[in-house]
């Protein structure tokens, strides 16, 4: 037994190896070589034969053979594999240009996305939601509120009536009264609500449409705290540069009453259509409580003082989407609907 | 309301200031300016010119060359005008004129003559619709007058939005008052000189007898004679024009002019007309009494409203309107002028019921100062006298009733507001900015005070308007914003949270929400097929804006088929929508109610409104559109259910659906009733029934899928507290269950019998199959179940979980009859 003889091997192997292409020549290198009757194999069969002192450097120079072998094959192995894995990657297709295939989406309608984020960042404040119903007495909607039967404010409302004592609510301030009944102060609450007016419809106006009522009552609160508190969240809804501006207003319920103006959305300020060139927007009505709604609401207007506020959210959601027409909102064209 | 700013400066010096300004000042005060128009627009570039020769164009017959001059040059213009004459002054358009008709005015050529402007005609200049030649001003305007101010117009209009409260600001004065405060200015009052006849006395010529002094608290009168009834001077006609009212004559628009200029209307009557001798009486209607208005319409009068008569009949809706019979016309010579104060509350209610408003009773509702009655009866009285020349003043007034208003005094102090500002001002502001305001100041010791109203405002009773007062005109504005910390306050109960997890919920399923109107017509209702929908508790509208918005919407139905509809329509494939909201119905009331429950008497008896919070869905079309490889198989009762199923999942909540067959709009066999686990029904589920469908265009080949659900189930389940399963470590054994069962046995009875006796480690049941159809009998189906063995405590045998897997099988056959299909 000779050096030669593993030569040999080695040399017939690399021939073996050159000429393999597929994946079953592995397979048969395998036997060739390191199966039971493989050229390897039969090597140490041999070993009987060599002189035993020669038996442990013959024994290296085997296994020195059989690693060659095994790595080669292995090398092979891992080259054919890659080979086939690249020539099925290269073979396939895929337009990564044609459409994705169908997400069924939905979406939130505007006006309710517009309410939650209103809520949520007076949810932030502490705020919590309370709730009335859309049909109220004409006491909560009207008279505590500070709107007698005579009151000219009245006119500015014209209200549907379900009965003689039972009015569509012409907004959601009667909510106010209704938590102040049940609750003690301090009394931090935002109601969202649908509300009714017995208007021609039009562009702009809808019998039906929704408000955002906000009312704070405690002992320490002031008129700078109200302006802090709605310049706060005037500035985190419609953006933190915009110029806000308290101008004096009239709703029988507060006193002194204001409207709030945000710096127009779509001009930033420069005067434009939406704006009518005044450069600011109408967001909200608001005011400190009228000492008479705080005592309808059984709270002693000696000891607490409050605020309230309140917005039209198909307003503001108009102002926000460059929607023109109110009616949109109540027709749910899927395609309108798709774009929020 | 309209105002000049030429009025406002009657009253204040305003001289020098930019009129946006003044506007911006004014809305800052809390009177929102809506508009400002310069009267002049488009006229910046006309001046008056004095055509100084007029030449025949030398290449065409129908153009002269006229020679104008203003002042500062000498234009030739070419004209094609013919009504002019050497002499004469006419507007004259120069170079870079844009004019309000749209025309440029540039440097042009006319067959061969250079012409420099144009000469205008009114049309041109805007000031009417339409007109023949030039317009020829006045013979002494000097020439190279700016022509917006020959023709009265440069000024400005202010369009004010007054707040209901404000009647005192009803006028140029009340707007001039809160320009004087705000600015510390002086008010000045136009002086009127009255020449009266001493020989003849108002008080021999009427007697007034006023029946209740509470609605009328101040009448006076005047008697004018020799007057000659005739169109208004042009600065009369054109003030009356601006502010947006109709010239009526002499007369007419002078008391037009006062409500204007102070806010406090009057009224002329024809004092011939009134009956011999003239008695006015003040009193409210009897039964049946009628009047026509100088409106010529007839009103029918109620004994709430007052009214203005003589011996005879009514004359006037006090504060309203006059009557036809005794209006001043051209035939008019002698006239009764009434300057009253009426009740504000008696002329709203009289206004509302009669839907009758008037310049009159907006400022009447609104309050009118009872001190200022002199004053504004001489001045028209002053006024008439000037526009008709040569009429007769009766002397003195006829004054009846109240002379000074009962004004409350109001306690301030100081301290107290700036506690309520939260910023500190000082005595001396407070009450320089108060007296400003004309309010009387009594000092009751250091910052404490007492204060009265001047008689014209209305609005005044506590110490809060006070505080608004002083805040006005301080400025809002100049009160810093704090950001202060809130105190703590527990939440209030509401749907809210568990309304945003449901409409997320459908939104992230695939749904869009829909709003639709809360009410609907009776047509929707029979549209929709309702059942149990009794006439008589549905909630209606008293004064709807019509039939198809009149009844309070008892389902959430009718707004979901019609969105359904009308975007089948605009070629939607797939609809899927749902919407939140209430819907309505009136229940008997049989216990006494909680106090503020709205009350409708319905039928005798008096009923509730319940208000119900649902949310609904509907779905219809493919299963999968919008994409190019979409399943369009078509979305059916299966889907709809798992959305549902997959709703109550998230809140933690089992129901169950039991067939409901009797449900008048749905179809009978693919209904289900959703049942809580304590028998409460939470709505239901279900295929439209086709015949309701096809009044939305559905034809019976496509289903409408819609489910009803009241969420308050929702809401109280939402946080639900729970605790995790532990999951078994130990392998389960799955088997496959084929039977061939009859078609009425429901999945939810083999469900049943499946839990029934698989013993405790049965872990689920689910359905992966059912068929129906020619190769099985045509009563039965075949159903196919998956049982899933598992334990807690250890790995099942075979044994045991085939024992169980028998049992399962032996009791469909007992209790469901149902065969094992090989």
């Amino acid at each position: 037994m000779d050096e030669s003889k593993l030569n040999e091997i080695l040399a017939v192997f690399g021939e073996r190896l050159e000429k393999s292409s597929a994946i079953s020549d592995v397979e048969s290198l395998k036997v060739d070589f390191l199966g039971k009757k493989g050229h390897v194999t039969s090597l140490f069969k041999e070993m009987g034969k060599v002189a035993a002192a020669d038996r442990p450097a013959f024994g290296e120079k085997i296994n020195k053979v059989k690693e060659k072998v095994e790595s080669g094959i292995k090398e092979l192995e891992k080259n054919l594999s890659e080979k086939a894995l690249n020539e099925k990657i290269n073979s396939s297709y895929c337009d990564v240009t044609l459409a994705g295939k169908f997400h069924a989406a939905g979406r939130r309608h505007p006006i309710s996305s517009v309410i939650a984020e209103i809520v949520e960042t007076f949810g932030r404040l502490g705020f919590s939601v309370s709730e009335g119903p859309d049909i109220e007495t004409d006491y909560i909607n009207f008279d505590a509120l500070n709107m007698f039967d005579w009151h000219p404010a009245r006119d500015m409302q014209d209200s549907f009536y379900a009965g003689a004592n039972a009015v569509l609510r012409t907004h959601t301030s009667g909510v106010q009264i209704r938590t102040m009944l049940k609750s003690e102060p301090p009394i931090k609450i935002v109601a969202p609500g649908r509300v009714y007016r017995l208007d021609e419809v039009d562009a702009s106006h809808s019998p039906v449409f929704h408000q955002v009522e906000g009312l704070l009552v405690d002992k320490n609160t002031n008129f700078a705290a109200f302006k802090g508190i709605i310049t706060s969240f005037c500035r985190e809804f419609f953006g933190a540069d915009r110029k806000v501006v308290f101008r004096p207003s009239y709703f029988p319920f507060t006193e002194p009453s204001a409207e709030v103006d945000v710096e127009c959305i779509n001009c930033l300020g420069r005067g434009c259509g939406v704006c009518k060139n005044s450069g600011f927007l109408e967001v909200m009505g608001a005011g400190m409580v009228h000492p008479n709604v705080l005592r309808n609401g059984n709270i002693d207007p000696e000891i607490y003082r409050g605020f309230a506020f309140g917005m039209g959210v198909e307003r503001i959601a108009m102002l926000r989407y460059a929607v023109r027409d109110i009616r949109d909102f109540y027709v749910n064209d899927l395609r309108f609907l798709s774009q929020f | 309301m309209k105002i000049l700013l030429s009025s406002l400066k009657q009253f204040v010096d305003l001289s020098g200031m930019d009129p946006l300004k003044i506007a911006a000042d004014i809305t800052m005060g809390g009177l929102k300016v809506d508009a400002v128009e310069y009267l002049g627009k488009g006229l910046e570039s006309v001046v008056s010119g004095k055509i100084v020769k007029i030449e025949k164009h030398p290449d065409a017959e129908k153009l002269t060359v006229c020679t104008l001059d203003t002042a500062s040059e000498k234009l030739t213009i070419v004209c094609g005008a013919k009504n002019m004459a050497e002499g004469d002054i006419v507007p004259v358009a120069k170079i870079g004129a844009k004019l309000p008709c749209g025309l440029e005015i540039k440097p042009a050529e006319l067959r061969g003559v250079k012409s420099h402007g144009m000469l205008c005609s009114e049309k041109e200049l805007g000031l009417a619709k339409e007109s023949s030649g030039l317009m020829i001003l006045d013979k002494t305007t000097p020439p190279g007058t700016p022509f917006a101010e020959a023709a009265g117009l440069d000024d400005w209009l202010l369009d004010i939005d007054v707040t209901a409260q404000r009647g005192d600001a009803m006028s140029v004065l009340g707007v001039a008052r809160d320009l004087c405060a705000l600015y510390s200015k002086e008010l000045k009052m136009p002086a009127y000189k009255l020449v009266e006849d001493a020989s003849k006395k108002t008080s021999d010529a009427v007697k007034i007898e006023i029946a209740d002094k509470k609605l009328c608290p101040r009448y006076m009168a005047r008697v004018i004679e020799n007057l000659k009834i005739a169109p208004s001077p042009a600065w009369l006609s054109k003030i009356i024009e601006s502010i947006g009212l109709r010239t009526v004559n002499n007369v007419v628009d002078i008391t037009n002019y006062i409500s204007y200029m102070y806010g406090h209307p009057s009224h002329a009557f024809d004092y011939d007309k009134l009956c011999s001798p003239a008695v006015i009486s003040v009193r409210t209607a009897k039964p049946g009494e009628k009047m026509e208005a100088i409106d010529n319409k007839e009103y029918e009068l109620s004994p709430e409203m007052l009214l203005i008569c003589d011996n005879s009949a009514p004359r006037a809706i006090a504060g309203v309107m006059g009557g036809k019979y005794s209006e001043v016309n051209e035939n008019t010579s002698k006239i009764l002028i009434e300057v009253a104060v009426f009740n504000p509350v008696t002329v709203r209610k009289t206004s509302r019921k009669l839907s009758l408003s008037s310049e009159s009773s907006q400022r009447f509702t609104r309050g009118v100062d009872i001190c200022d009655g002199e004053y504004i009866i001489d001045a028209i009285a002053s006024l008439i006298c000037e526009v008709s020349p040569g009429a007769i003043c009766y002397g003195g007034i006829l004054d009846n009733g109240e002379k000074e208003p009962s004004l409350k005094e109001i306690a301030i102090e100081i301290d107290k507001l700036n506690e309520f500002c939260g910023h500190k001002s000082s005595e001396a502001e407070f009450t320089a900015i108060l007296k400003r305001l004309n309010f009387k100041i009594k000092t009751e010791g250091a910052g404490k005070l007492l204060l009265t109203a001047p008689s014209y405002r209305h609005d005044i009773f506590d110490s809060c308007d006070i505080y608004e007062e002083f805040l006005r005109i301080y400025g809002y504005n100049n009160i810093a914003g704090v950001e202060i910390s809130l105190p703590y306050s527990k939440p209030v109960e509401s749907t809210f949270g568990a309304v945003a997890k449901i409409t997320d919920f459908f939104a992230n399923s695939g749904f869009y929400q829909c709003m639709n109107y809360s009410f609907i017509g009776k047509e929707d209702i029979k549209k929709e097929k309702f059942d149990s929908f009794d006439e008589k508790y549905l909630v209606k509208i008293l004064n709807p804006l019509g039939a198809e918005f009149s009844i309070m919407r008892p389902s959430m139905l009718s707004g979901l088929l019609k969105t359904m509809q009308y975007n089948i329509n605009q070629k939607a494939e797939t609809v899927k929508i749902f919407e939140i909201g209430n819907i309505y119905r009136l229940a008997e009331i049989k216990q006494q109610p909680e106090k503020h429950t709205p009350v409708v008497a319905c039928g005798g008896i008096d009923h509730k409104i319940i208000e119900t919070q649902c949310v609904a869905g509907l779905v219809c079309g493919a299963l999968e559109q919008g994409y190019w490889n979409a399943r369009k198989d078509a979305l059916d009762f299966y889907y709809l259910k798992g959305v549902v199923e997959a709703l109550f999942a998230s809140f933690k909540t089992p129901v169950e659906f039991r067939p409901l067959n009797n449900k008048n709009n749905m179809h009978p066999k693919k209904t289900a009733a959703l049942y809580l686990e304590n028998g409460e029904c939470a709505g239901y589920i279900g295929v439209l029934h086709p015949a309701a469908a096809a009044n939305y265009d559905m034809d019976l080949s496509k289903e409408v899928i819609v489910f009803e659900i009241d969420t308050q189930i929702l809401v109280a389940n939402l946080n639900k507290p729970f605790k995790v399963r532990e999951i078994s470590k130990f392998p389960q054994s799955v088997y496959d269950l084929a039977v061939m069962i009859s078609k009425d046995v429901t999945y939810s009875a083999i469900e049943k019998a499946c839990r029934k006796a698989g013993g405790k480690n049965l872990k689920s049941v689910a359905a992966f199959d059912e068929y129906i159809g020619d190769k099985i009998a045509s009563d039965k189906k075949s159903v196919a179940v998956t049982l899933t063995f598992q334990s807690d405590e250890g790995t099942l045998s075979d044994v045991e979980t085939k024992k169980s897997f028998e049992a399962v099988i032996a009791e469909i056959k007992l209790s469901l009859a149902g065969e094992l299909r090989s």
